[in-house]
């Protein structure tokens, strides 16, 4: 077929889209989108081919971007990548495309569909990013390290790992995607990603129960009766959040 | 008596300090770093955010400030912390990632000196034992400049209640507390602050996230303006990072208080946003008060009060509007404000583009033009933008059953008639 439009599917990291995006360019073939192979379904419209992860040619890409158009555009597209949205590798295309044509002043272009989309959906990675750092939860196991089940929008794993791994640079660490089923492990200030985890039940450490109790009589005893606003609360932390929320939980049963 | 125990009524006494949130400084320990602004942990049942392990050291106290539920003649179950409680609950807590850090205040307990060495052990054991979060501490007013420079080097932020606006108010509430006793400290810690700004390490920076500072509100009769109008003084003067203000919440039975029956959580909201005007749009505390109108509307938020009164500034043409122009728009922020700008640089905008890039319309339509024409060619006379904006007020912050009472007609139509000037 002469004009037949490519889906490309790579294996669903980063550096899968990005070697994705590398053959996109140097086949020359009409790619409409990239999609992981877990979300592939067959449609008689598309043409597919596997795309096999390139370390090089991933890093590459990503080198392209943040010297051409920006750092701050390479972080949209990592941000968008990891909505897991329908069509997300359509719209990365796109804007690589537009913003290798304009440089850093695609994110100037607001009235680009595309472009305010992307923007849109990586600022919505941001918040949960940000709002991961606050509500996450560790509890202490009887080995000392620290432990965190987590149910996230997004795929922000890689995204908070950093964070958590430097703020606890002394101790060991284990978060775990639970939809996901991955997990990040650290060890003083190291963390590697690990992906298709199954968790067994956890042990505690013995002090465990009785910090959970200080931290939930405090969140109790802060509270302004006469200020009482619920509302107010779930729309700063909604409900979905609070199975995994140490002081919220109680209130779900 | 149980840690778990202190711990309640430790925090219980806490409370009704406003100030909360972590703002961010660089230092780094081998335990966290308070180099991240802003982080929420939890939001409590009044839906206040939850940064910080908010505690005091202890809650006796030997003075009687009037509004005050620690107070010597309250009625209230006491108790006070050992330094080594201190550091075990908040490394713990913070390890669990529950909290950024720690907000340490107190009650004077024999006295100002004792308390603050007391508290500047806590945090000692904490530094000593690479603890990198937050520590916003609390001065004690009264104590040595020694011991406020000590506290000021272990701690990310410092502060001195104001409390009350005005000195007269401080005299008949707080009789004990002297002006002088909460301006020099707040004095020196400015000082301190500029004078180590530039110093390389974090130990030898002098609360590196600035001071701040607390006015309770509705617990006197100072007027908005009073408020304002310190609050701006010291954001001048005092280095001042933050002006937190406290709905009055009635916890002592006193004929020096006014009776209420529910704090003024609405005044409250309104000295936020008249403080944000002064802090990122630019305001000058006189444009937003004055002696005609001390206090701030209930109906309506002061940037949009600041319009309708202003009707010569308006339209703002969008296309060429300057960013201190385009932040006094009703309904543009910090962030559309900034969006306009970059997004006209690649052309003239017209109202279809704003939408597209996220500028939320309902407001800003009755202020601005898009190359020289109104939105739908309206032009509306101020009691009809009045109307309108009124309807946008949505009162989330408030707790359900004071909503709806809130804006009687009444007071409404006299609310139109002072900011409109139709009668
Ligand atoms: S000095 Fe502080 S704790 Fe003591 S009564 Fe006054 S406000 Fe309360």
């Amino acid at each position: 077929m002469e004009n037949a439009e490519f889906i490309y599917i790579c294996d669903g990291t980063i550096e899968g889209l990005l070697s994705a995006v590398y053959k996109s360019y140097y086949s020359h073939e009409n790619v409409f989108d990239i999609i992981a192979s877990d979300d592939f379904q067959s449609s008689f419209a598309y043409e597919y081919r596997n795309i096999t992860t390139d370390f090089k040619q991933a890093q590459k890409v990503a080198y392209s971007i943040k010297s051409k158009i920006s750092r701050q555009a390479f972080e949209t597209v990592v941000n968008v990548w990891l909505t897991e949205s329908e069509l997300r590798g359509h719209h990365i295309l796109e804007y690589i495309k537009l913003g290798f044509k304009k440089g850093r002043d695609v994110d100037c272009m607001l009235t680009q569909e595309n472009v305010a989309f992307m923007q849109m959906m990586s600022r919505k990675v941001e918040f949960e990013v940000h709002r991961f750092l606050g509500i996450l939860r560790f509890s202490k196991l009887h080995d000392g390290s620290f432990f965190s089940s987590i149910s996230t929008d997004y795929n922000i794993l890689s995204l908070i790992a950093e964070h958590f791994s430097q703020r606890l640079s002394e101790d060991r660490l284990i978060i775990y995607d639970e939809k996901r089923k991955n997990a990040i492990l650290s060890d003083r200030g190291e963390w590697i990603l690990v992906n298709g985890i199954k968790m067994g039940e956890v042990t505690l450490s013995h002090e465990e129960t009785s910090f959970r109790d200080m931290w939930q009589r405090y969140f109790e005893a802060i509270a302004i009766k006469e200020r009482t606003n619920k509302k107010l609360q779930r729309s700063f932390i909604p409900v979905r959040y609070w199975s995994n929320v140490t002081e919220l939980k109680k209130e779900l049963q | 008596m149980e840690l778990i125990d202190k711990l309640e009524i430790l925090g219980d006494a806490a409370k009704y300090d406003a100030s909360c949130s972590s703002s961010g400084s660089s230092r780094k320990g081998s335990t966290g770093s308070a180099a991240l602004p802003g982080i929420c942990h939890s939001w409590a049942a009044d839906g206040r955010c939850i940064s910080l392990l908010k505690v005091l050291m202890d809650n006796r106290c030997l003075y009687n400030c009037a509004y005050c539920k620690n107070s010597r003649s309250s009625d209230t179950k006491r108790a006070g912390f050992e330094p080594q409680e201190v550091y075990e609950i908040t490394m713990n807590f913070y390890k669990r990632n529950y909290i950024e850090g720690l907000f340490l205040s107190s009650g004077v307990f024999r006295s100002p000196d004792y308390t603050m060495e007391k508290m500047i052990k806590a945090v000692e054991l904490l530094r000593n034992n690479g603890f990198g979060g937050y520590i916003h501490f609390k001065a004690i007013p009264g104590a040595s400049k020694e011991l406020i420079e000590r506290a000021g080097f272990l701690s990310d932020r410092m502060s001195v209640n104001v409390e009350l606006p005005t000195n007269d108010s401080l005299m008949l509430l707080a009789p004990e507390k002297s002006k002088q006793n909460i301006f020099l400290p707040m004095g020196q810690i400015a000082a301190s602050i500029t004078s180590n700004k530039n110093n390389f390490l974090d130990k030898d920076k002098f609360a590196p996230a600035g001071q701040s500072t607390q006015m309770i509100v509705g617990a006197t009769q100072d007027s908005d303006y009073q408020i304002l109008r310190l609050s701006q003084y010291m954001y001048k003067y005092y280095e001042l990072k933050r002006v937190y203000y406290s709905a009055y919440v009635p916890v002592n039975q006193n004929k020096l208080l006014p009776v209420i029956d529910k704090p003024p959580l609405l005044r409250e909201h309104r000295l936020y946003q008249a403080d944000w005007l002064l802090r990122f749009y630019g305001f000058d505390a006189s444009e937003i008060l004055d002696e005609r109108f001390p206090m701030l509307d209930n109906s309506l938020d002061p940037k949009c009060v600041w319009a309708l009164r202003h009707r010569e500034f308006f339209p703002v043409e969008i296309n060429k509007a300057d960013l201190l122009v385009l932040l006094r728009v009703p309904g543009i922020g910090n962030i559309s404000a900034r969006r306009i700008i970059s997004a006209r640089r690649m052309g003239p905008l017209s109202f279809e583009d704003l939408k597209k890039i996220g500028v939320v319309m309902k407001r800003a339509k009755y202020f601005i033009t898009c190359s020289g024409k109104y939105m739908n060619g309206i032009f509306l006379s101020t009691p009809q933008i009045y109307n309108s904006l009124v309807t946008y007020e949505k009162p989330l912050f408030l707790p359900l059953g004071m909503q709806t009472t809130m804006f009687e007609r009444e007071n409404m139509e006299n609310a139109k008639k002072i900011i409109t000037g139709v009668y």
